[in-house]
Parts: structure tokens; C-alpha cells; sequence
């Protein structure tokens, strides 16, 4: 029996030693895997998915918006890269933006509409593209056969060892080795991608800028889970704790030469987008998270007639104590500004009827008709005003 | 013989599995929605059980992706029409003081929620649900996959709680394939 377990674990160590490399040189520009490699079909793989993304309804196809964003990100990536890589921008309301191993980048609406100047999207960019050209899915890919190569061979050494369950352990420390392997790319693509961004001249204040205004966004949120999330330190989480990536990259920010934000650019460039995605974000309904938004937009003093408006719009759907009039308020003050979106008016007319202020509620509604000749809410307006 | 019994047992099992999966029930005229108001179905629809979280019943002809009826009635203040196990989860919910144009928000941002991408209301219009006074939307959106989708419905609320119908379909030919029979069945409402 005893030379049974033998056999076993030395097959065990035997098999272990033909793991796949996981350390991988930087992918070169202008460059597809060769055929018959892994690597080769994680990008096949990959090139499907980007068929399906790319007749999918959620990809923003807007000329300028994609112009705008393919310029920073070439900025970043350099020239000879510039080519390699398809950023897609997805209208999905939350943060985040993620890189395939093909070249596949998806920036969604969220991240847009948190990022609040051009340093701040760039030092993105250049975190994703760092995963693509550090072939960060190859380890991955890679690390996990491998890692769940060890696990089986684990639990078969374990049980050959006369301690079977021991085998759970196992499991245990394989699933905190797949999620640390993320942790230390993440780490990786910050500091790569750092140094893309602030070599193309933007401010290296912007990187750890971003990640300290999520901390406080998410602090916000009326969702307990999220705000754990930012708490938890675990060995499960799947990226570095985020108050230590702040520290990391404020310390490199400290070391490096001042840069541009490029503040006004991206702000035209977002601008026309901004109501639409501030309405998606609301359709969430994390009245806490979403207020601390517009309210840290409106600190900036741009777009007001919009921010007043959604701002508006928060506290009537919110309906807490106090906020019919809060809501009524912001709408009054969004219409002052020339960028209130029809809708502005429309919302105020309905917040004066409600109260019995019939007069000034029809004025509202007459300016939204007249804004929006085909208003889909035309038909109950009139019907109101005929009564 | 043996061979014969273990045939019909397993043929036993295999049909209450089917229904067991399935339970899909053919409807046709008159149906009650929870004893709150009735629509007449003119041709021969395929009805889902009821969800018994949501309330939504759900009516098919050519197969839930291809046009879906859905409806409810006397949904009551915080209610979702998103099916969730994650009491936690943010969802629009409905409040009994909505005015019309807030309901079909909501109905939309249920839409949203629910998979629908770009969902956008391109008509209100007051109309009567029963005797009730209700209003009827049209909406545009696409599946996430790009194909375009058109619906169509109307809602009331009674005593505070909300009735509702909703119709939807691709947009290329099975929308306009059905669109007299819903037409009808949202005129056919009665209140009970």
C-alpha cells in the first residue's frame, strides 16, 4: 500500500514539472499567435465574441464620441499599437472597462460618466492596454490549468497520503491562488499603465484621482454589499484592496513630471451623452451613489441645466421625506440654464400640477411642447389641458 | 410483459417531466386576471403559470422570444416586476401615487432591467382600461443582441394598485403579425 501512495505522488510532482509557462514576453505590435498555439485559440475564442459585440445593441456607435476615445487611446498606446487594438464603448451604467487577448477593448458608459477629465480616462487605457501587451489572459489562461492541474494532483496526494480530507484545503487555496494571480496583474497593469499614460504627458495625479473618487461614490451607495466590497480585504478579492492601489499610484505620481488633464476636451466630447447616461444609471436606482455623482458634477460648474435636472429627477423617484420639494427646486433651477434638456421642462410642468399651480404648469408644459413637437407624452399633456 | 410495463412506466414518467418543465396551457376568450378585471383573447394563445413573486402572467403564441403578452393586476406599493431571489438588489419599484407618465417610466425601467436595451416610450396616450382611466404606450428597444423589439400596452390604477398589460415582439414581422389581436384584447378589458 505504502508503495502504492509512493507511486502516486511522484506521478503527482512528475506531472506537475510539464505546467505550461506561465511567464510570457510582452506581445509585440502588429503581431496574431501563431496557429497551433493556446494562445492562438483564446483569440479565436475571442474574435467570436467580438462578432457578436459588434451587431449587439448596447455598443454606442456615435462618429465623434468613438473618434474622441480611439485618439486617447492612441495617445497612450503609441503609435505602432495604435492599430492593434478595437475600443468599444458599451452603454452599460456601471464602471468599468476590460481588455480580451485579441485586442477587444470595452469601455462602458459608466466609466465615461465617472471619469472626469481626459488624464483620468487615458490612465484607464493605458491600464487595459497593459493587460493586452503584457498577455496578461495567456498567464492567466495558463495559471489556471495549471493551478487546476495542482488541485486534482492535490487531492490525489492527499488521499494517497492516507488523509482525505484534507482534500477540501485544497480547493480552498486553489480558488485564493486564481483570484491573487488577478490581483498581482491588476497591480502589474497599474504600474505599466501608469507609466503609458504619464509618458504621453498627462497628469499622474488623475491615476489615484479616479480610484479616490470611486471610494467615495461607492461610501454612498444605499447598497450595504457595495460598500462592503470597498471594506473587504480578504484573500478572495479579486483586485488589490483599492485604498492600496491609491497609495501606489499617488506614491508614483509623486515621483513623476507634471502633466496635462485635458479637462475641456473630454468635456465637450461627454457632453452630449450626459442626460442619457445619467437617466441609465438612475434606471439602478442607488439613489445614494447616484446623488453623490451629480452632486460631485455640479462641484465642477458644467452641464448644469442637465445635472440640476437629473438631480430633479433622483429625488422624485427617491420619494423620501422632503424631496417632492427638493425635486421641484432642482427642476426650477435647471431651467435656467441654456442645456436643460426638454425633459426639464416637462418634469417641471408635472411637479407644478401636482402642487395645484396650474398656471405656471401649463407655461412649463407649452414650453416642452414647443421644445419637442413630437413629445411621446404629448397626448396626456393635452388631454390635461383641454380639462 | 415486463418489457411492456417498464415501456409504459418510463413513457408515464417522461410526460409528467414534460409537464413538469413546460406547463404550458392553451387560453382562448374570456380570462380573469386575479379577479380584478377580464380580456378576451381572440385566437389561441399559450399561457405560462403565473410567477408567483412578480405576479406576471405570461401569454405566448409563436414562443416567448418571438411575441409575449404579459399582465398583472393589483400590483401594490413597492412592488418589482424584475423576478429576483436577492432581496438586497436595487429595483424599480411601483408606488401607488404615480401619475401615468411615472407608471410607464416604470414599466420601462422594468424593461431596462429586465435585458432590453436602448427601451424608449415613443407615445402616451390616455385611454380608458375598463372603466378606469388608463394610459397606452408604445415602446422601442432591442434585444442585447441587436435585434430591434416593439411593444405596446396599457395601464390603470385602482384603489391605489396597479393593472397592467404589455405586449412585445421583434419588430420585423411578428410585431405586426399580432398587433390587431392585441389591439383587441387591450379594448376587450372589463373590470370585475
Amino acid at each position: 500500500m505504502r508503495g502504492f501512495r509512493a507511486i502516486v505522488s511522484f506521478a503527482a510532482i512528475a506531472a506537475l514539472s510539464a505546467c505550461a509557462t506561465t511567464d510570457v514576453d510582452p506581445l509585440q505590435a502588429d503581431t496574431r499567435p501563431s496557429e497551433e498555439t493556446d494562445e492562438a485559440g483564446l483569440w479565436l475564442r475571442m474574435d467570436e465574441a467580438e462578432d457578436l459585440l459588434q451587431q449587439s445593441a448596447v455598443v454606442v456607435r456615435d462618429p465623434a464620441l468613438n473618434a474622441y476615445v480611439d485618439e486617447v487611446f492612441c495617445n497612450v498606446a503609441g503609435e505602432a499599437y495604435c492599430d492593434d487594438v478595437r475600443v468599444y464603448i458599451v452603454e452599460q451604467p456601471y464602471f468599468n472597462a476590460n481588455m480580451s487577448p485579441n485586442g477587444m477593448m470595452q469601455v462602458w458608459t459608466g466609466l465615461l460618466l465617472r471619469a472626469e477629465n481626459e488624464a483620468q480616462l487615458a490612465f484607464v487605457l493605458g491600464h487595459e492596454f497593459a493587460h493586452y501587451r503584457q498577455r496578461h489572459s495567456l498567464e492567466q489562461w495558463r495559471e489556471i490549468n495549471n493551478a487546476a492541474n495542482l488541485s486534482v494532483l492535490f487531492n490525489v496526494g492527499v488521499a494517497a497520503a492516507g488523509v482525505p480530507n484534507a482534500a477540501v484545503l485544497g480547493n480552498f487555496t486553489l480558488a485564493a491562488q486564481l483570484y491573487g494571480f488577478g490581483r498581482d496583474k491588476e497591480r502589474e497593469a497599474d504600474e505599466f499603465g501608469f507609466g503609458y499614460f504619464t509618458e504621453a504627458g498627462y497628469d499622474p495625479a488623475a491615476a489615484a484621482g479616479i480610484w479616490e473618487y470611486l471610494i467615495a461614490e461607492t461610501e454612498a451607495s444605499d447598497s450595504d454589499r457595495k460598500k462592503r466590497q470597498i471594506a473587504r480585504s480578504s484573500i478572495f478579492s479579486t483586485h488589490p484592496v483599492t485604498a492600496e492601489r491609491v497609495e501606489t499610484l499617488k506614491g508614483l505620481a509623486g515621483e513623476a513630471e507634471a502633466g496635462i488633464e485635458n479637462d475641456e476636451a473630454f468635456a465637450g466630447a461627454v457632453a452630449p451623452f450626459l442626460n442619457d447616461w445619467l437617466a441609465d444609471d438612475l434606471v439602478l436606482r442607488d439613489f445614494g451613489q447616484h446623488l453623490h455623482l451629480i452632486d460631485h458634477k455640479i462641484e465642477a460648474g458644467q452641464n448644469l441645466g442637465v445635472l440640476y435636472f437629473r438631480r430633479g429627477e433622483a429625488y422624485r423617484l427617491r420619494r423620501e421625506d422632503g424631496d417632492f420639494e427638493r425635486a421641484l427646486d432642482n427642476y426650477s433651477k435647471a431651467v435656467l440654464f441654456d442645456d436643460v434638456p426638454p425633459q426639464g421642462w416637462m418634469a417641471l410642468g408635472e411637479a407644478l400640477q401636482r402642487r395645484g399651480e396650474e398656471m405656471e404648469a401649463r407655461a412649463a408644459y407649452g414650453k416642452y411642447l414647443e421644445l419637442m413637437p413630437d413629445a411621446p407624452e404629448r397626448g396626456i399633456i393635452e388631454a390635461w389641458l383641454e380639462e | 410483459m415486463i418489457f411492456f410495463i417498464r415501456k409504459s412506466l418510463l413513457t408515464v414518467l417522461l410526460l409528467v417531466a414534460m409537464s413538469g418543465c413546460v406547463g404550458l396551457m392553451p387560453v382562448k376568450g374570456p380570462l380573469d386576471v386575479d379577479g380584478a378585471y377580464r380580456i378576451t383573447l381572440g385566437e389561441t394563445w399559450s399561457a405560462y403559470p403565473r410567477d408567483s413573486r412578480t405576479k406576471l402572467r405570461n401569454l405566448t403564441i409563436d414562443g416567448e422570444a418571438l411575441n409575449s403578452l404579459t399582465f398583472a393586476a393589483s400590483l401594490e406599493d413597492g412592488h418589482t416586476l424584475i423576478r429576483t431571489y436577492d432581496r438586497q438588489r436595487l429595483l424599480p419599484v411601483y408606488r401607488s401615487d404615480m401619475s401615468q407618465t411615472e407608471v410607464v417610466e416604470f414599466i420601462r425601467d422594468s424593461l431596462s432591467v429586465g435585458g432590453m436595451a436602448d427601451a424608449t416610450i415613443t407615445s402616451l396616450r390616455p385611454e380608458p382600461f375598463g372603466a378606469l382611466e388608463g394610459v397606452r404606450f408604445d415602446v422601442k428597444g432591442a434585444t442585447q443582441r441587436g435585434l430591434n423589439m416593439s411593444g405596446t400596452g396599457k395601464a390603470a390604477i385602482e384603489d391605489g394598485k396597479l393593472h397592467l398589460i404589455i405586449y412585445t415582439a421583434p419588430t420585423e414581422y411578428y410585431f405586426g403579425l399580432h398587433e390587431y389581436e392585441v389591439n383587441e384584447i387591450l379594448a376587450s378589458i372589463e373590470l370585475l
